[in-house]
């Protein structure tokens, strides 16, 4: 092993880095491989990676390149073969390219339907480069691998902030550090090293460019307040912030309410939900079913399409089919727009459930009920233990209903949490929001081997005249629906209605009292904010604001610390670690900027060159003297070793005073002559010298 | 520029010159003399200052640039007794010294003094001459007396040799040894001159050569004077310490650096050049503009490479950079 044969402490931090900025790359498919698949094989494929890196290190470059070449070749092609049928009869080049833009400006590789392949097949290739170069002490080479991989998670969003942080400035330092080694490092150059470490640290902040929108490091965008549940976005991040408006959204003209769904998904990721494959089409459910007819006014600008469960014809807009059967308007329906729709609502509700089997179909049984890995056995036991007893499917999902009615607590001020919510939510906290209700539903029913999925849309709204529902943000809500064979989607909403209901009504007394006082929609925004500090969502933006520092959202800090007597008036909470992480960075480039500039060394020679040295002549001299060439050496250039005073003088040509000055000098100390009056004459002429272009 | 004046002055007073007397000589003398050797003022000024540093000067170049012609005017400009020496492979030690003759009026021996009893001595094409002849006249260089049969004589004073060496034809002439090139404060070469120069030269000597004009503008007691004021040019700690840093600096450097009498021969040339600038004390300036026809001569860069050459020159320039003389 060539890398054993020179183990400097600089190679082992070269080393170290390389290890973190491929590990920020493999954090992605980790985390893929833990939402649906089983992590086991993720570590096995990925230590038959590095082993084999190890192993290879006899082969010439060539050779691994052509290794990892074929080992992505081999993956690719593992993940075709495993395609969907469909996917597979629509393979072509155009379509191959298609999925790579799509992906590169992105795309989530969790939306990918047969993700767990692709993910297995994306290890092995950059892991084994990368430990392939690095081990090789070829860092430049491995960062290069492992910089690509990370990039392109980068672009399709699916790196967290952290991560690229870590990543990039992991990478940095491999390749910094790899070449101080290689060449002998000095402690300046090191500190050049830290000052472009700080710099890839602060940078991100300054810019962004990556479309999948994740590259603002400290933007906290990975707790994000992703999505008001009123658009259909791809996912929905759980504990984000919800658009609690009181403003009225959307009226809807129909014989009968009912809950207006806009989104659905099926893969749950820990931190949220996302909504796999790219398109569907509108489809009435299984089971026998009954239509209703809505006719939909958007008051605000609108870009989703709320609409009954199982919408089967859209007539009046333009618009395309998610793949969970939802229609989402091509571009953002306008204000007092209206489309009609045609839903088929199952017939007999719940009831369907009470009597259907657990046959289900093999695309249902691989999409809805996977649960990552990382979820834990105590989630899955905690299932099983609720629904003990409990027989059929509908049971399961009553039962599970009635416990969290019964053991939960509904509360807008649910903590936030980065990963795993549904597992914090029921084993710690006991507290949240629709959010966390029907994921905590829809997850424990997949434990118990239900499909269930996770919706979102607007309660029915309130009854404005007959046959008109007007439905504001606050109605905005997620729930669950639970699968049966031959009857389709079932709803069920385990959010307990009271409270809830208690919720919007003090949402929106509040913001008719302020827009009383202030008036307006100016009005009404500010008291959303204030009525919005009690909540989870906007601890989310307020710890959001802290830690990117100075942005706008100071203000909405402020708000909710004045109108706020809750918990978060006085928490004081210590930064998150990237946070830390960014600050210590940051700290260690301005130590080094500092030094390398010489700043402390400049203050003290500005304060010296003015302050002259008293008593002895000869001392005032030679201290004056000493000044003088401090001073021609900022102005002009610095004395060189061996040159001579004169010499120095002569090339520089400098003004008549330095000469005047090192002739007493010159006098003093080669003739040891010196008169009183020599030490005001030097004094004078400093000054005058000093005051040549009014700076030292 | 015969000042009248200041060569009366010498007659009656004793004592070193003032400073500025002695500048003043060193400027009549340069006039002088460049009246006959065209260009050259450098080599004619590190004469002169050799002269009052109480040293002695070997020339070395290709024959026929006025080595010759300039260490005549030099001594035509004193008023004092000139001799040449022409070295020879078949000149002996007494051809240079003086010998003992019988007298036969008398029954005794009387010392006939030999060239080298001059105040300006000329030994012409030096290393010519064998080592044992060539080291009576480098006898009489350093202990300024000669010895023959026993009895010692007194050398005239001031006495300044000027040796001149061929640079060619190196397979017919004997090579000075380390020891001796070391007793010479200085080595210099003239070079050719420039096209003008040249023209200016042959005019001048067409008819009869103007060296055989040339009038003195000083004499020996005003030299003597003027050396007694060099010798008294202060020379301070920093500036000692400079210049044995510098020849430190060469013995680092080189295969055999600067000997100790090379320094001293740096101080004193030193002395004498602060001298011709009219200052009473040394600057660094002043031994950084003589170590390197002081030092160079007397430096072997690499052991078995010869003295001097510019490997030396080099050894020199090196130790001038590296050595700081603002350094306390």
């Amino acid at each position: 092993m060539p890398v054993l044969g020179r183990l400097t402490p600089s190679r082992l931090g070269a080393l170290a880095c390389t290890a973190a900025l491929s590990a920020s790359s493999l954090a992605v498919l980790y985390h893929v491989v833990d939402v649906v698949g089983d992590l086991r094989v993720f570590w096995v494929v990925l230590v038959g990676s590095l082993l084999l890196a190890a192993i290879a290190q006899a082969v010439r470059p060539r050779t691994a390149l052509a290794v990892g070449a074929c080992l992505l070749g081999a993956g690719l092609l593992a993940y075709v073969l495993t395609a969907p049928e469909s996917y597979a009869r629509s393979l072509t080049v155009a379509s191959v390219l298609d999925d790579a833009v799509a992906l590169l400006t992105g795309y989530s590789v969790l939306r990918m339907v047969n993700v767990l392949v692709w993910a297995l097949a994306m290890v092995p290739a950059p892991a084994f480069l990368t430990w392939y170069f690095a081990l090789r002490g070829r860092d430049a080479a491995a960062v290069g691998v492992a910089g690509l991989a990370l990039g392109f998670f980068v672009l399709t969003g699916d790196s967290t902030a952290t991560a690229t942080l870590v990543g990039a400035l992991a990478a940095a330092g491999a390749v910094g550090l790899g070449t101080l080694d290689a060449h002998g490092a000095t402690r300046r150059q090191l500190e050049t090293l830290a000052v472009a470490l700080a710099l890839v640290a602060v940078a991100p902040l300054v810019v962004t460019v990556t479309p999948g929108g994740t590259g603002a490091a400290f933007g906290g965008a990975a707790t994000a307040p992703s999505t008001s549940l009123t658009n259909a976005d791809e996912r929905v991040g759980l504990g984000g912030a919800i658009d609690l408006s009181p403003n009225v959204q959307f009226v809807v003209r129909s014989s009968s309410p009912a809950y207006w769904r806009v989104a659905v998904y099926d893969r749950y990721t820990g931190s949220g939900w996302v909504r796999t494959g790219d398109g569907g089409s509108l489809s009435g459910p299984d089971g026998p079913s009954e239509p209703l007819t809505q006719t939909v006014t958007a008051k605000r600008p609108l870009s989703a399409m709320p609409a009954a469960a199982e919408p089967v014809a859209v007539e009046g807009v333009d618009y395309r089919v998610t793949s969970g059967g939802n229609p989402v308007p091509d571009g953002v329906l306008v204000a007092n727009e209206s489309y009609r729709v045609i839903s088929e609502r199952p017939r007999g509700g719940r009831r369907a459930l009470r009597t259907a089997g657990a046959n289900y179909p093999a695309a249902i049984e691989s999409r809805d009920l996977q649960v990552p890995d990382t979820t834990g056995s105590r989630v899955a036991a905690l299932a099983d233990n609720v629904t003990a007893g409990a027989t059929t499917p509908y049971a399961k999902a009553s039962a599970i209903e009635r416990w969290l009615a019964a053991t939960k607590t509904y509360s807008l001020d649910a903590p936030a949490a980065n990963d795993h919510l549904v597992r914090t939510f029921l084993l710690d906290s006991d507290r949240g929001y629709c959010v966390h209700y029907a994921s905590a539903m829809a997850v424990m029913l997949r434990e118990e081997g239900v499909p269930a999925r996770f919706v979102t849309g607007y309660a029915p709204g309130k009854r404005t005249a007959t046959g008109t529902w007007t439905v504001r943000g606050v109605d905005s809500h997620a729930w669950v629906e639970v699968y049966a064979p031959n009857a389709g989607w079932v709803r069920f909403d385990p959010t307990p209605a009271g409270p809830r209901a208690d919720a919007e009504r003090a949402i929106i007394a509040n913001a008719s009292s302020s827009s009383e006082s202030g008036g307006g929609d100016v009005g009404a925004t500010a008291s959303t904010s204030a009525a919005l500090s009690t909540s989870t969502a906007t601890s989310t933006t307020v710890s959001t604001a802290s830690e990117s520092s100075a942005t706008t959202t100071g203000a909405v800090t402020s708000t909710g610390a004045s109108a706020n007597t809750g918990p978060l008036g006085g928490d004081p909470t210590l930064p998150a670690p990237r946070v830390l992480l960014l600050w210590a960075v940051v700290a260690l480039g301005v130590a080094a900027v500092v030094r390398r500039l010489g700043l402390l060394e400049r203050v003290r020679r500005a304060v010296w060159v003015r302050w002259l040295p008293r008593g002895e002549p000869a001392a005032v001299v030679a201290g004056a003297h000493e000044r003088m060439l401090y001073v021609l050496g900022r102005r002009y250039r610095p004395r060189r070793s061996g040159e001579t005073v004169r010499e120095y003088l002569d090339a520089i040509e400098a003004p008549v005073p330095a000469r005047r000055l090192a002739n007493l000098h010159e006098r003093a100390r080669y003739r040891g002559e010196i008169a009183d009056d020599d030490a005001n004459e030097a004094r004078r002429a400093l000054r005058a010298l000093r005051g040549e272009n009014g700076r030292p | 520029m015969t000042d009248g004046s200041a060569t009366s002055a010498t007659d009656d007073a004793t004592g070193p010159l003032p400073v500025s007397d002695a500048r003043a000589l060193v400027e009549r003398v340069t006039e002088n003399v460049g009246r006959v050797v065209v260009g050259k003022a450098d080599v004619v000024e590190d004469a002169l200052v050799v002269l009052l540093a109480r040293g002695h000067l070997l020339l070395e170049d290709v024959p026929g640039v006025g080595k010759t012609v300039l260490a005549r005017a030099l001594a035509g400009s004193v008023d004092g007794a000139f001799s040449r020496v022409q070295f020879t492979p078949d000149l002996l030690p007494s051809d240079v010294t003086g010998t003992n003759v019988l007298d036969e009026a008398e029954g005794g021996f009387d010392f006939r003094s030999g060239p080298v009893f001059g105040n300006v001595v000329l030994g012409d094409e030096i290393n010519r001459a064998p080592p044992k002849t060539q080291s009576a006249l480098l006898e009489a260089m350093e202990e300024e007396q000669v010895t023959v049969d026993g009895e010692t004589h007194a050398l005239p004073d001031p006495f300044f040799v000027i040796a001149t060496q061929n640079a060619v034809e190196r397979d017919r002439v004997y090579d000075l040894p380390v020891a001796e090139v070391d007793r010479f404060a200085k080595k210099r070469t003239l070079g050719y001159p420039s096209v003008d120069e040249e023209v200016e030269v042959l005019g001048r000597v067409v008819g009869h050569h103007p060296v055989d004009e040339i009038e003195p503008v000083t004499d020996v007691a005003e030299l003597r004077r003027a050396r007694e004021t060099t010798a008294r040019v202060e020379t301070a700690e920093p500036v000692r310490r400079y210049v044995a840093r510098l020849a430190e600096r060469t013995r680092e450097e080189a295969a055999l650096g600067a000997s100790p009498r090379g320094a001293v021969s740096l101080l004193r040339c030193a002395q004498a050049r602060a001298v011709l600038d009219g200052r009473e004390y040394v600057v660094p300036d002043d031994v950084k503009r003589e170590a390197s026809s002081v030092l160079a001569h007397r430096i072997r860069a690499d052991a078995g490479s010869e003295l001097g050459g510019d490997a030396a020159a080099r050894v020199v320039e090196r130790a001038l950079a590296d050595v700081d003389p603002e350094d306390p």
